[in-house]
């Protein structure tokens, strides 16, 4: 979401560095799509739950793939890193506080183009920060990936019907009215 | 190499059941975060607490957990790390569970400084009975109960924390997974007691919390060189600022020397018919 504050991008030097951003990035996108998953599952959301499955799958895969190129030893060390040293606020980490248990696909569908924006602006900024041809290549690559996941949401966002302005209206609300 | 244990290898079976959008699953993703990071068995971990929404946290987990009595998760974690210390302990609530009905532990728990790793998640509110004010309600914060505010004095939980003499505070934010999870294992590796004071929003109650993701001040708290520093900036300066505000040095309590006492055996027979 542009209004996070991000810290300067994380410190690449070599490949290792590059796929293990980039698959950090992509497991915690995965992470929260799947956490709202199982949130909306829980509360009764069906529609909403398998809308977050399938966008947490296209994400999961992108990782899974990431995973696949990486060296056995890169891929067993990329939880050891510092946190922080990846970004501030991690791209891939989805607005979780605009879930709401009557949430609509077209709700759903925004949060996951903001995550996907997120993470495109930074396989951007990467790119353009890395130090030799190979890099940038590869990550001029994973931007080009998510960019075509963005254009597919907002594709299926545009063909979405936006909710009615009372979505969130409950006759029987679970929080005592003041 | 064998396959680094993931964040997701820390998470049980079952499916957390708070409302949509609470700020308590970033404090769950940051936990199993923090575990990876530092590689620890699960079953080398034990998550204690007491009763509240954010208590609910050890059933997410996957390794041994104790859903408690309210305010009761200190004492508890206190007598686990004492009996079995090779045990990586934390304990974890809400700030009702642990400022209000838990208060007194927590004041012992800060002089104690048994190595143990508290987790309160602040929203400043009791969640799971429906929004009355906690502790660290603002005064002039309206409730069905208060509609005109509680108008008292909101407690300090950190300035509390460091006078009583915590080893290691810090404030952070639940929507700062990756910052939240550094700060956790960071607790946990300093001796003593940690106390990282979480401001992780509650979407029902208190809407308004949404706001924290623009206004909390990430990084403001820096480890202070002397006490009366830190007490400053956890009391003057912005109550929405992050980070880790103490260090201290005091040797963490491990319990009386087993050598110096009578061992439980000899206590157990004195107690025999
Ligand atoms: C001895 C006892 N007193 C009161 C209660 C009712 N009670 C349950 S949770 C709670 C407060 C929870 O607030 P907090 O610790 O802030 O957790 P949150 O739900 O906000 O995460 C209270 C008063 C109880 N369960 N047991
Ligand atoms: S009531 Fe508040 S604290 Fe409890 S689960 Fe819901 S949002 Fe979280
Ligand atoms: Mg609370």
């Amino acid at each position: 979401m542009t209004e996070r504050v991000t810290r300067p991008l994380p410190h690449v030097e070599t490949m290792e560095d590059l796929l293990t951003a980039a698959c950090l990035v992509e497991e915690a996108a995965a992470e929260c799509l799947q956490s709202l998953c199982e949130q909306m599952e829980v509360h009764h959301n069906p529609r909403m739950s398998a809308l977050f499955t399938r966008l947490a799958d296209m994400r999961a895969s992108h990782a899974a793939r990431i995973l696949a190129e990486m060296e056995p030893h890169w891929r067993a060390q990329r939880y050891r890193r510092d946190p922080r040293w990846l970004a501030d606020a991690c791209p891939g980490v989805a607005d979780m506080d605009e879930a709401h248990y009557l949430m609509q696909p077209a709700h759903g569908l925004q949060l996951a183009a903001r995550s996907a924006r997120r993470i495109h602006d930074f396989f951007s900024a990467l790119a353009a920060a890395m130090p030799d041809a190979a890099l940038e290549q590869r990550a001029v690559e994973l931007k080009a990936q998510v960019a075509a996941d963005l254009r597919a949401i907002e594709e299926e966002l545009a063909r979405t019907q936006s909710p009615r302005e009372d979505w969130s209206h409950d006759d029987d609300p679970p929080v005592i009215q003041a | 190499m064998s396959e680094a244990r993931k964040p997701s290898d820390y998470k049980s079976a079952i499916k957390p059941i708070w409302c949509p959008g609470c700020g308590d699953y970033g404090v769950l993703s940051a936990i199993t975060r923090a575990f990876a990071l530092l590689q620890l068995a699960p079953e080398e971990i034990a998550v204690i607490s007491g009763i509240g929404c954010a208590a609910r946290i050890p059933a997410y987990i996957g390794a041994y957990g104790f859903h408690g009595l309210h305010g009761r998760a200190l004492p508890m974690a206190t007598g686990l790390k004492l009996a079995r210390p090779e045990l990586t302990v934390l304990a974890a609530g809400g700030d009702g569970d642990i400022y209000s009905i838990g208060g007194n532990h927590f004041l012992h728990a800060c002089r104690r400084n048994v190595d143990i790793t508290l987790l309160v998640m602040d929203n400043r509110i009791y969640g799971m009975t429906k929004g009355q004010p906690s502790p660290t309600t603002e005064p002039d914060f309206s409730t069905h109960l208060y509609p005109a505010g509680t108008h008292l004095q909101p407690l300090n939980a950190m300035a509390i924390a460091l006078i009583a003499g915590a080893n290691y505070v810090a404030r952070a934010f639940s929507g700062d997974p990756n910052g939240l999870a550094a700060e956790i294992a960071q607790a946990i590796r300093h001796p003593g007691f940690s106390v990282i004071e979480i401001l992780s929003p509650c979407v029902t109650f208190r809407p308004g919390q949404k706001a924290w993701k623009r206004q909390v001040q990430r990084g403001a708290l820096t480890p202070a060189a002397t006490l009366p520093e830190a007490l400053a900036a956890v009391t003057t300066g912005p109550q929405l600022a992050t980070g880790v505000v103490w260090k201290g040095d005091r040797p963490p309590y491990a319990g009386p020397d087993p050598a110096a006492g009578k061992k439980l055996q000899d206590l157990l027979e004195g107690f025999a018919p």
